[in-house]
């Protein structure tokens, strides 16, 4: 059974206003600075860290000076540069850094709590102690993440925040979406004290071959995509971000529509949402760098022409188009409605 | 049915909900640990990069990403369609 359009519409907009706020938290971190860097100030704390060394004390400092300091010949009164400006929520390329909350919150919110139509009452305690257990846990490992960083940054200029997670907002929800993950495979949400039956396994058949050379047949295709995409500058230089997501989305389709064209072709339903979801959100996102100026949607974007130059403005469409791809695969295994096409059986008239 | 098939069948059941209950303990294991073997690949690059301004190349964003692929790809071998 779908999801009917009002609930559909209703998880839309209460995961767009939660990322949205997410955004804003890290936006927030961001208006801090203004123009100057966040620099650790090793005169306080543990030579600058406190909260078991993984939070910085930090101070603002104009970036000229900063500059002029970790560029001379002496290395000895060199600052540690935390973040700028842009580090953290990333307006820059805000299209591509949305998409990940986006689909942080989608998982929370229809795959673990099950809103808005299946919400079980008697499990919502446990399960909003899982997300808040998700939560600790990818704010405390990333941070951890960004204290490593900090100890092993060689280059003098090199901005803790951006080498750590190019933009620190990725960081914190992309493992909120892997930790969501993990503990749903542990069963950390669901019941405890009644077993769930086993599925019944004499009429199981083993689809691992047929699975494993549709993945590679797949993973190929993506490989070729993600180089032509390289080569025509629609794709940031370094692959290895770019790739990553377009391998998740071969896998999250296999997992939703089937491992083959055989079960694609009765699932047009599911994969036309993907598609025209994800059309509409480009334009979406067009609209909203045109109508804003500083919240850039990554393709055909004046701000990326003005800080990489123009031959660079759609760098960041192959992970709009990827990231997209797969939140609206998800969105449509949310509202139930990425299933094979059932014919509607004949009633017999008794 | 005798007694005897009952008793059988009883077994039986309880090696599957073991069976059942071992895989997802698997799955889990297979996820930190494919994640772990690629956060170690990326983790050197993160050790080796950083030029200053515009840092696109791998982070330890990149690991999460790849662990992503290795949560999802357990998953997709997991489940069956049936038609």
């Amino acid at each position: 059974m779908p999801m009917s359009i009002k609930n559909a519409i209703l998880l839309f907009v209460v995961v767009t206003l939660c990322a949205a706020f997410s955004m804003r938290i890290f936006q927030g971190l961001d208006e801090m600075m203004g123009d100057q860097y966040w620099v650790v100030d090793v005169s306080q704390g543990d030579h600058g860290w406190y909260g078991m060394g993984l939070l910085p004390h930090v101070v603002k400092m104009p970036k000229d000076i900063v500059k002029a300091l970790n560029t001379d010949a002496d290395p000895a009164n060199n600052v540690e540069i935390y973040a700028q400006a842009g580090d953290f929520a990333g307006d820059s390329v805000y299209g591509i850094c949305f998409g990940i909350p986006l689909i942080m919150f989608l998982i929370w919110f229809a795959f673990i709590i099950g809103f808005p139509d299946r919400v079980d009452p008697y499990l919502l305690p446990r399960k909003i102690f899982t997300i808040a257990v998700i939560i600790t846990c990818s704010v405390v490992v990333n941070l951890f993440l960004m204290r490593i960083t900090a100890d092993f940054a060689t280059d003098p200029m090199a901005r803790i925040a951006n080498v750590a997670g190019n933009h620190a907002s990725l960081l914190f929800h992309n493992a909120g979406i892997w930790f969501a993950i993990l503990f749903s495979a542990l069963g950390t949400h669901s019941h405890s004290m009644h077993e769930v039956a086993a599925p019944d396994s004499r009429q199981w058949q083993t689809q691992a071959n047929e699975k494993f050379s549709w993945m590679f047949i797949l993973l190929g295709a993506v490989t070729v995509l993600e180089v032509s995409l390289v080569n025509s500058k629609l794709a940031l230089p370094d692959a290895a971000v770019d790739y990553s997501v377009w391998i998740i989305w071969v896998v999250i389709f296999m997992r939703m529509f089937g491992f083959s064209p055989r079960y694609w072709i009765k699932r047009g339903r599911g994969i036309s949402i993907m598609v025209v979801g994800t059309a509409l959100t480009l334009g979406a996102f067009y609209l909203l760098e045109r109508s804003t100026g500083t919240l850039g949607a990554g393709f055909a974007s004046p701000v990326l022409a003005k800080a990489l130059g123009v031959e660079n403005q759609n760098i960041g469409l192959s992970l709009m188009i990827s990231i997209y791809l797969i939140f609206w695969m998800e969105f449509a295994a949310a509202i139930r409605m990425n299933g094979p096409v059932k014919k509607p059986v004949e009633q017999k008239i008794p | 049915m005798s007694e005897k098939e009952l008793e059988l069948l009883a077994r039986i059941e309880e090696l599957e909900r073991h069976t059942w209950r071992n895989s997802a303990i698997l799955r889990a294991v297979a996820m930190v640990a494919g994640t772990a073997m690629i956060g170690i690949i990326v983790a050197s690059g993160v050790v080796g990069g950083g030029h200053g301004s515009h840092w696109t190349g791998p982070a330890w964003n990149t690991m999460w990403l790849y662990g992503l692929f290795a949560a999802n790809a357990v998953s997709m071998f997991w489940t069956t369609h049936k038609d």
